[in-house]
């Protein structure tokens, strides 16, 4: 097991890794909190949960006022009480609970000039009800809600039961087109996919009312022909590097295909439908002269010895998988850092860095200052891609670059003219990653090693399973070293991590990812390769 | 012609008239379409990050005693095909697989590289409801390529439905081997 050396430490009574003076700290923020999550059902808990969450994008709009603390255990983002004791602690947020609904109306009425009634029969009415509510100051109301609202006094702004009665999902947002995009903010878009079914999760949809934005669930799929050209519109609308927010339908399309739309337009890719709270973190700012410091190994002079390096990146950034599960510590793990909540929500990574350990490093992604993939955006898009990358890179004290692109979903591969730009345009990294699963491209220049992955955990393996996996990797890679980049779903935690690396010998050495790329660079085992020629591999209709 | 003679000659020519339908009826045994088991699958894997699903065997006779084993993955585009041509009891037979991850492995760090020519001897079973295929390939890997020798055992159960493949190769140490089970599509 690998040590790590040179890391910064902050005063005892400030956040480990920043530079602040406390005298500098903001004033107090007093802040409401509610409790928030149950079965995410249109015909369950969707309707107070889509009100609450649609309330909290308009009563943030002025200051961080509303904060909703999700489920610890069975969501996907399990820190926002962690991360409200954090602000509590350091930035002196103070909460009052709110238990009901009612409760939250009456205290918040002023931000609310009336409600949104959707059609629970129809999914898309949900999400173009955000839209509504965003532009409309509204907040979203299912029919049931009705009495309750207006009990309470308020009025009915629209009425979405039966209204798109006869239309497709092309025809609805085609409608909200017409109706609502000239009163929409266009700095950012909002896909409210995720699960679908019976199930929506619109935590994101906070952000979205409060900065009153365009909701829509479209396909990204080629093949679905009215709704690929509607969104490609939407699309085509946007400029260059703005940012879609939410995430693409598991239902409908694909990751693959939702960010390769995205980057032809240069578009900045922000998951998930699933992030609370947006709206109110952007209210946390940084103290004034405080700087980020990351962790970073003394890699003045690295020992290289005959071994399987193996350094491990956890998948899918900081906020969700196993940050706050066992283990975390114990090894050097790298996590993939969100760098757009520098501008957007600083707060949660100062909570981040500010919980990690000597053993936990940051590694900035995701191939460019957002998610994007650089095959599918326009070429001349490419280096301010990189460069807004490399500087957020620099404001984070990053120097570790990831990037994964499946816009051709048979090959995670990149041509040397793109690995190129990466060492040219983000010239402040000591190193590269590339892929998800494994890939093939490897390079070295000027000692920098550009590395893809050589394993990925999925969430299904079994121990004695990647054991043998790991064991086969070092007999087809028989030279020494020999530098295996572990990718790990985040749906493993550490612990687990680390008992699948007990069952292997001395020869596994585990490492920090910079002193890897250190010694990558110094003895580049790995062969030289990139994307062939393109050569498309002849598939079959289904 | 002695009797002797006629009785030897005469199973020759039986067999030469009658062996090869005999094998072909063998390869026909194995004919068809398969659908993956996973559930009844051991030490494999199904689905890759990648977004391919392992789905299907195409075995598809080929007169006398020659198949084609179509491996079919599902990918998010659209099938994707891995043809292997088997010769039972023949020479060694050659196919060309398309480049891409393997499945035989349940790990991506290994894929095929352009036009990899695969080469591949079958031998039958003494039951006749097996065979033994032996392949010959390159992967990719990191370091460059390794030379993979992989042996699948091909087991027909009892009463045709369910065809069993059993794996190893030369590049693992196995507790285990990897056992992938087919159900035939009706």
């Amino acid at each position: 097991m690998g040590k790590r050396a040179g890391s910064r430490r902050g005063r005892n009574t400030l956040p480990r890794n920043s530079s602040v003076a406390e005298t500098d700290r903001p004033k107090p923020i007093h802040c409401w909190a509610m409790k928030i999550g149950g079965d995410w059902k249109i015909n369950g808990d969707l309707p107070d949960e889509a009100l609450v969450i649609s309330l909290q994008g308009l009563v943030n709009r002025s200051g961080p006022q509303l904060y909703l603390l999700y489920p610890t255990k069975g969501y996907d983002y399990t820190n926002t009480e962690a991360i409200m004791a954090f602000y509590h602690k350091y930035h002196g947020v103070d909460h009052k609970t709110i238990k009901t609904i009612p409760e939250a109306l009456v205290k918040f009425r002023k931000y609310i000039r009336g409600y949104i009634v959707y059609d629970p029969k129809l999914r898309d009415s949900i999400v173009l009800s955000f839209t509504a509510a965003g532009i409309m100051d509204g907040v979203v109301v299912a029919p049931e809600q009705i009495p309750m609202m207006d009990s309470l006094g308020f009025k009915m702004l629209v009425d979405f039961r039966g209204k798109f009665e006869g239309m497709d999902t092309t025809q609805i947002y085609q409608w909200a087109y017409n109706h609502y995009w000239n009163r929409c903010s266009h700095k950012a878009l909002v896909y409210l996919g995720g699960a679908e079914g019976d199930i929506m999760q619109p935590a994101i949809a906070d952000l979205g009312v409060a900065d009153r934005l365009f909701f829509y669930d479209l396909s990204t799929e080629p093949e679905a022909g009215t709704q690929y050209k509607l969104v490609s519109m939407l699309y085509g609308k946007m400029r260059p590097f703005s940012f879609l927010f939410g995430w693409h339908s598991y239902m409908k399309d694909t990751e693959d295909s939702y960010v390769t739309l995205a980057s032809h337009y240069a578009l900045r890719v922000e998951g998930l439908n699933t992030l609370p709270n947006m709206s109110f973190h952007r209210w946390i700012k940084l103290p004034p002269g405080y700087k980020f410091h990351a962790n970073h190994s003394d890699l003045k002079n690295p020992k290289l010895e005959k071994k399987i390096y193996v350094s491990f990146i956890q998948s899918d950034g900081l906020g969700l998988g196993a940050w706050l599960r066992p283990g975390r510590g114990k090894i050097p793990y790298a996590w993939e850092v969100n760098m757009y909540w520098y501008h957007y929500a600083p707060g949660i990574l100062e909570f981040y860095y500010h919980q990690a350990s000597p053993n936990d490093f940051f590694i900035g992604s995701l191939s460019g200052p957002s998610y994007m993939y650089p095959k599918a955006m326009p070429p001349k898009y490419l280096p301010t891609a990189l460069k807004m990358a490399s500087k957020l890179m620099k404001d984070l004290d990053l120097n570790m670059f990831e990037i994964y692109d499946a816009s051709d979903s048979l090959n995670r591969d990149l041509p040397k003219s793109i690995v190129d730009d990466y060492f040219k345009y983000i010239p402040n990294a000591i190193g590269f990653v590339n892929g998800y699963g494994p890939a093939h491209t490897f390079a070295v220049k000027d000692g920098l090693p550009f590395i893809s992955f050589d394993y990925y955990l999925p969430p299904t393996r079994k121990v004695d399973e990647v054991v043998g996996d790991l064991k086969e990797l070092a007999t087809l890679n028989p030279k020494r070293p020999y530098f295996l980049c572990f990718h790990v779903r985040e749906y493993t935690d550490v612990k687990g991590v680390i008992d699948i690396m007990r069952h292997l010998g001395p020869e596994f050495k585990i490492v920090p990812l910079d002193v890897f790329m250190k010694l990558a660079g110094m003895d580049p085992t790995f062969k030289t390769r990139y994307e062939s020629t393109k050569q498309p591999v002849q598939l079959f209709s289904r | 012609m002695s009797l002797n003679l006629f009785c030897p000659l005469s199973l020759v020519v039986a067999f030469m008239l009658f062996g090869n339908s005999f094998l072909y009826a063998q390869s026909q045994g194995f004919a068809g379409t398969w659908r993956f088991d996973e559930s009844s699958s051991r030490n494999v894997a199904a689905a890759f990050e990648s977004g391919d699903v392992r789905c299907e065997l195409h075995i598809i006779p080929e007169g006398s005693n020659r198949m084609v084993i179509e491996d079919l993955a599902d990918t998010y585009v659209g099938w994707r095909k891995t043809e292997l041509n088997v010769d039972l009891n023949g020479p060694e037979s050659t196919s060309v697989w398309p480049k891409g991850d393997l499945p035989s492995f349940s790990f991506e760090a290994v894929a095929i590289g352009r036009d990899q020519v695969v080469k591949t001897k079958a031998v039958e079973g003494k039951d006749r409801s097996a065979f033994d295929l032996t392949s010959y390939f390159k992967v990719l890997v990191s370091q460059g390529t390794y030379n993979i020798v992989l042996r699948s055992h091909y087991q027909l159960s009892a009463n045709g439905d369910t065809l069993t493949v059993t794996e190893t190769r030369n590049s693992r140490e196995y507790n285990e081997p990897a056992v992938y089970v087919f159900q035939r599509v009706k």
